[in-house]
């Protein structure tokens, strides 16, 4: 029985592939299915009326069907500031009557409301995740890290510990958080990317948190060493760990830039900063920004930023300006022409190959993401 | 020189109960449709449904299923409502008026619920819950009912209505499916907000209008 096709409704397709938008419908169909999965659901084979041919339960995952001919791609938001209020004006009221309990929920409803007004191909993004898991996080980060902070701190002042006990605990708190910081980084971008997907495939994160707390401990003590001077290599560093092991579906995103190409960049800005009153940071996040994007590649895909440092300027020194100027009443404003900023200046080079990924399900638990909030370890919007 | 408006039927003290209880279940069954999608207890039911819905997509079928859809939508319903409401007037200018200000509200509460539940439609597309389609097209029948029962209209021309007016709301949710614009917890999401809504419409324009 011919069916339409249920991503631009072409009715009647004629086969697999429907002839108006090529997408293969079958396989389109069963990525919908686990679009709306929660974490770690089961995939039901679909029914044969509609799916052709029916998946066999012991099958692997369908692949996602290709998506057109190699060009430009470009992502875009759809997002409006007044939608993000109306959802924010919920969340606060919904906030207050909880005595802050709802605030779990209202993150992850603003998170879904962002990736879900960002599209890539005429297929939106999704978000996962649930108010009840950043909650458990939060409480079992608190645990990992409010009771020995805790301790560290209130004991010695109860006992009168002597000055070098003190002492000596200080530099134990330092070096905790110098653990904790990375471990809460990771932590955060495996259950983002784990509760993120298109198409109905999901992103995920592998690295290895072990490996980013050396990269972390080392990167900061040589800032430290050098004054600050390592900070390219450092940022490098730890970009290349999170973009190498992110991964969508079963394929990886790779990494090729390096921290020394930065370091002139940086030299500049550094001699420039007070000269033009601290405005040559903008210009040099806008060069990291269109570094770290443009050496980030998916399979034969390169991705392309064209940020330019005045509009970045111009964004951050207005956002900060119109949140504090409206007490806080236009924050909705500034994270949606943020996020619509960021994805403005970005693009996907060369065929979007997706034939051979399919579902690669992870674990993620969201203590990461606890921890990451207590320390503000936490990056990216909402 | 103004029209005398015509007497209106008043709602009896049992009527009043009925509505405010039709009230109550409406908003009840509204905010639980609500926290069952944002908590995606319904997700297989409504995938069933949804697979049902799009299995039986044809040609034929297309441009009448837009057509129905767009029957939900404020621009056919809100012309329709100021011509209906312009007759109206004829009669009872005051109703009229009422009429109008309680469609406006409508679409407002329609849109502005959709902000309780951050979901994606099937199409993936965002604002699923509730279908403002399916509250626009059932307040605009409830509210054309009660102006025919106020007016006094013929019982036959009240029955019609009243069976037109329940096969359009099937039609328009059903098209909200086949079009793969809604889940159908949306579409009784926004059956339960209209009823409820258009309910409330009602109790208020009976005691501004009538009793008071």
């Amino acid at each position: 029985m011919a069916e339409p096709c249920p991503r631009c409704s072409f009715p009647d397709v004629p086969g697999d592939k429907c002839p108006q938008c090529g997408v293969l419908v079958a396989l389109y169909r069963a990525s919908l299915d686990k679009l709306r999965r929660g974490p770690g659901g089961p995939v039901h084979a679909p029914p044969a009326a509609v799916f052709q041919p029916p998946a066999s339960p012991s099958a692997p995952p369908p692949p996602v069907p290709v998506a057109g001919p190699p060009s430009t791609l470009r992502l875009s938001f759809h997002g409006s500031a007044l939608g993000l209020f109306g959802i924010q004006a919920v969340n606060a009221l919904l906030t207050l009557l909880t005595a802050g309990v709802f605030y779990f929920w209202a993150k992850t409803r603003v998170r879904r409301y962002l990736l879900g007004e960002s599209e890539l191909e005429g297929d939106r993004f999704a978000y996962h995740g649930s108010g009840r898991e950043l909650l458990v996080g939060f409480v079992k980060g608190m645990a990992v890290f409010f009771i020995p902070v805790a301790l560290l701190t209130i004991l010695p002042e109860l006992y009168q510990a002597p000055a070098e006990i003190r002492a000596a605990l200080r530099s134990l708190l330092w070096l905790v958080g110098l653990l904790i910081v990375p471990i809460a980084m990771v932590g955060a971008r495996r259950y983002r990317l784990s509760r993120m997907s298109w198409r109905g495939i999901r992103f995920s994160f592998r690295g290895s948190a072990r490996q980013f707390v050396g990269i972390f401990v080392v990167g900061t003590i040589l800032m430290s060493l050098t004054l600050g001077l390592y900070y390219p290599i450092f940022v490098t560093q730890r970009q290349a760990f999170m973009v190498s092991h992110a991964y969508f579906g079963s394929r990886k995103f790779d990494f090729d830039g390096r921290g020394r190409d930065l370091m002139r960049p940086f030299l500049v800005m550094i001699l420039l900063f007070l000269p033009t009153l601290g405005l040559s940071w903008f210009w040099f996040s806008a060069r990291r920004q269109r570094y770290f994007t443009d050496h980030t590649r998916f399979g034969a895909t390169r991705f392309r930023s064209s940020v330019p440092g005045r509009a970045l300027a111009w964004l951050q020194i207005s956002n900060v300006v119109a949140v504090v100027v409206s007490l806080g009443l236009l924050w909705p404003w500034t994270v949606v022409r943020s996020v619509a900023f960021t994805l403005r200046y970005v693009s996907l080079l060369g065929p979007l190959e997706l034939a051979d990924v399919h579902q690669d399900a992870q674990a993620a638990s969201a203590t990461g993401q606890g921890l990451a909030g207590l320390l503000d370890a936490d990056f990216g919007v909402g | 020189m103004t029209r005398p408006s015509a007497p209106l039927r008043s709602l009896t003290a049992a009527q009043r109960r009925r509505l405010l209880a039709l009230t109550l279940g409406g908003v009840a069954a509204f905010f639980a449709l609500a926290l069952l999608a944002q908590l995606r207890v319904l997700v297989d039911a409504e995938w069933e449904v949804q697979s049902l819905a799009q299995a039986l997509r044809t040609r034929a079928l297309e441009l009448p299923m837009r057509a129905v859809s767009s029957l939900g939508t404020g621009w056919v319903l809100g012309p329709v409502a100021a011509a209906a409401c312009l007759v109206v007037r004829v009669r009872h200018a005051g109703l009229a008026l009422a009429v109008i200000a309680a469609g406006a509200g409508a679409m407002a509460a329609a849109n502005l619920a959709k902000v309780l539940v951050i979901r994606q439609r099937p199409n993936t597309v965002l604002w699923a819950y509730p279908s403002a389609h399916t509250f626009g097209i059932v307040v605009f029948v409830s509210l054309l009912l009660y102006v025919l029962w106020a007016l006094d209209a013929p019982p036959r021309w009240r029955r019609l209505t009243l069976l037109g007016g329940a096969a359009l709301v099937l039609a328009v949710g059903a098209s909200r499916l086949y079009l793969n614009a809604h889940w159908i917890g949306d579409v009784l999401g926004g059956l339960a907000g209209g009823l409820a809504f258009a309910a409330v419409g009602v109790l208020l324009i009976d005691r501004r209008l009538v009793t008071g």
